[in-house]
C-alpha cells in the first residue's frame, strides 16, 4: 500500500482516534486494533468498518497506527497488552518482522486476529483474513485482456516487491495474460503501490514505448497515478486496469476513464475478523480454519456505482 | 582450550540475543516452508481418481460459487490450437451449441482442480503465494497428461471428460479436465 505521508492522513488518523476515547460503553474490554496509515483509504475503511463492529458488539477500541514499521508496531502491541486488552485486530507491518510481537501478545493471553496481509508462519495468530489475490487478479486480467482485444503491447505496474500481495497479483495476472501470445509484454517495473512514483515511471515507460496500448496496474494508487500520466500526455486511450476498488478508480471508471479495478472487500473482512474475536473470546473458538481467503470482485462500469467504501452495496 | 570454549560460549549468547526478533521469525518462517512439488504430486497422483469418485453430472448453466468436480460426455463441436491454451469446445446436449470448454494448456488458468480436490486446503500454506504455485503444480500435472492424452481429439469425436469447475457464469462451462477419454 501507500508509504506517502499526508497532513490530511495524519489528521484523520488523529480523529479517528479522538473520535473512539470519548465513547462510553465497551463494557466488554478493549479491542486495539492496529492498522498501517489512514492516509490510504483502503485502511482507513477497515479501521472503521472494524472500529465500528466492536463498538457494536460492547468493546472499547484502541486505534493505534504504525505507519508500517515494525518496531513502531511491536511497541502498540505491548501497549494493547499493558492497556489489558482483550483482542488484537491488526494489518501488519511484516509477515516476518510481526511475528515475534504477535507471539508475546498471545503469551501474555492477547490473541490476534489479522486481516489484508498474512504472517508468514501458523500458530501464531488466530485468524488470518485476506483478500484472493490470486483469483483477483486472474479476473481483473481477464478484463483487462478482453479490453486489449487480446493483443498488443503492454506495460505491467507492480507493487512493492518484498510484499506477498505484489508478487502474488503479478503471478496472477500472467497465469491470464500468458495465454495470449498476441499481448506484448513490453514494460514492467515497481512503482512501489505509489501514486506519485507510478506517475513518474507511466511517464519514462509512455516516452521508452510510445505504442503501449494497456497497463495493468498491482492496486489502484498506482493506477490512479498511471491514469493521470496518461491523462498528461494525451494518452487516454490507454487501457489502464486497477485493484482494491477505491472510491477513487470507480468515480473515474464511471467517467470512461479507467476500465476496471478488482475490489477486495476489506470492510468485509474487517467486520468478520472483529465477529471472530468476538467468538472466540465467548467460546474460545472461531469455528474457522486459522487461515481464511476471501474471494475479490470485479467492478467494471457495469457495478461500478454500487461500489462505496470498500464495500458492495445491496 | 578454555580460551576456544569462553568464545564459544560467548558467541553462542550474541547469537541468541540477536536471536530474538526477527531472526527468530525468519527462523520459524524457514522451517514451515512446505515442499509445494512434494505436495503437488502427492496430490496429482490420486486426483483424477478422486475427482472421478465425486463428480456430478454436468448441467448447462448451472449457478454456485465454489469449485465442483464434474463429469460430462459430448460431441467435440470446435478445437482451438493456440500454442499457450489449446482448448476443446464441448456440446453436452446435441443442441449443436458449445456448453463447456475444457483447457488443455499449457497456460492453464484457475485453481478449480486444487479446490475440488480438497486435499489441501489454505491452512496448511504459510502464504498465498505456496498455495496459488501449489494449484499451479497440480494444473501442470495433471492438465499435462490430460493434453498429451488428447492430442489425437479433433472436431467431430464424442468425449467423455471428468473435471472441476465453478458453475458461475451465465456462459460457457470453463472447466479444467483431470481425465479425458473416448465416448461411445
Amino acid at each position: 500500500m501507500v508509504e506517502r505521508r499526508t497532513v490530511l492522513g495524519m489528521l484523520g488518523a488523529a480523529t479517528l482516534v479522538a473520535g473512539c476515547s470519548s465513547r462510553a460503553g465497551g463494557g466488554h474490554g478493549i479491542i486495539a486494533i492496529i492498522m498501517p496509515p489512514y492516509d490510504n483509504p483502503f485502511f482507513r475503511a477497515q479501521a472503521e468498518a472494524s472500529r465500528d463492529r466492536a463498538k457494536a458488539l460492547g468493546y472499547e477500541p484502541l486505534m493505534l497506527v504504525h505507519d508500517d514499521d515494525a518496531s513502531k508496531q511491536s511497541e502498540m502491541i505491548d501497549t494493547a497488552i499493558a492497556r489489558g486488552a482483550k483482542a488484537i485486530i491488526l494489518d501488519n507491518a511484516g509477515a516476518a518482522a510481526t511475528v515475534a510481537a504477535v507471539r508475546r501478545a498471545k503469551a501474555a493471553g492477547v490473541p490476534s486476529f489479522l486481516i489484508d496481509r498474512e504472517l508468514n508462519v501458523r500458530g501464531v495468530a488466530v485468524s488470518q483474513i485476506v483478500s484472493n489475490n490470486y483469483q483477483g487478479a486472474q479476473i481483473g486480467a481477464e478484463a483487462f485482456v478482453a479490453a486489449m482485444g487480446e493483443k498488443g503491447p503492454y506495460a505491467e505496474l507492480v507493487g512493492r516487491e518484498a510484499d506477498t500481495n505484489a508478487t502474488i497479483r503479478s503471478e496472477g495476472f500472467h497465469a491470464i495474460i500468458d495465454q495470449y501470445p498476441d499481448l506484448k509484454s513490453v514494460a514492467r517495473q515497481s512503482a512501489n503501490w505509489s501514486q506519485t512514483e507510478a506517475y513518474a515511471k507511466m511517464e519514462s515507460m509512455l516516452q521508452a514505448n510510445p505504442q503501449i496500448k494497456g497497463v495493468i496496474c498491482g492496486n489502484d494508487t498506482m493506477a490512479m497515478g498511471a491514469w493521470a500520466a496518461l491523462k498528461a500526455a494525451g494518452r487516454t486511450d490507454v487501457i489502464v486496469v486497477g485493484f482494491d476498488g477505491s472510491d477513487d478508480v470507480k468515480q473515474s471508471i464511471l467517467s470512461g476513464g479507467i476500465r476496471a479495478t478488482v475490489l477486495q472487500p476489506c470492510s468485509r473482512q474487517a467486520r468478520m475478523a472483529v465477529d471472530q474475536a468476538d467468538a472466540y473470546l465467548r467460546t474460545g473458538s472461531t469455528g474457522q480454519p486459522e487461515k481464511q481467503l476471501i474471494d475479490c470482485v470485479l467492478i467494471v462500469p457495469s457495478n461500478a456505482a454500487k461500489l462505496s467504501n470498500f464495500d458492495m452495496r445491496a | 582450550m578454555k580460551r576456544t570454549v569462553a568464545i564459544l560460549a560467548l558467541a553462542l549468547l550474541a547469537g541468541c540475543r540477536f536471536e530474538t526478533r526477527e531472526q527468530a521469525a525468519k527462523h520459524a518462517a524457514r522451517a514451515q516452508v512446505a515442499d509445494i512439488d512434494g505436495m503437488a504430486s502427492e496430490s496429482a497422483a490420486t486426483l483424477p481418481a478422486t475427482l472421478a469418485g465425486k463428480a456430478v453430472a454436468f448441467q448447462p448453466g448451472q449457478k454456485g460459487n465454489a469449485a465442483i468436480a464434474v463429469r460430462l460426455t459430448g460431441k467435440v463441436v470446435a478445437v482451438s490450437d493456440g500454442a499457450r491454451a489449446r482448448s476443446l469446445s464441448i456440446d453436452t446436449n446435441g443442441d449443436g451449441s458449445a456448453d463447456a470448454i475444457v483447457q488443455l494448456g499449457p497456460v492453464v488458468r484457475g485453481t478449480t482442480l486444487r479446490d475440488a480436490l480438497g486435499k489441501y486446503t489454505f491452512n496448511d500454506f504459510d502464504s498465498q503465494i505456496e498455495y496459488a504455485r501449489y494449484a499451479r503444480a497440480i494444473n501442470d500435472r495433471v492438465v499435462g497428461q490430460v493434453r498429451a492424452a488428447a492430442a489425437k481429439i479433433g472436431q467431430g469425436s464424442s468425449v467423455e471428460v471428468v473435471g472441476a469447475y465453478v458453475p458461475d457464469s451465465d456462459g460457457t462451462a470453463f472447466v479444467t479436465p483431470a481425465q479425458i477419454r473416448p465416448a461411445a
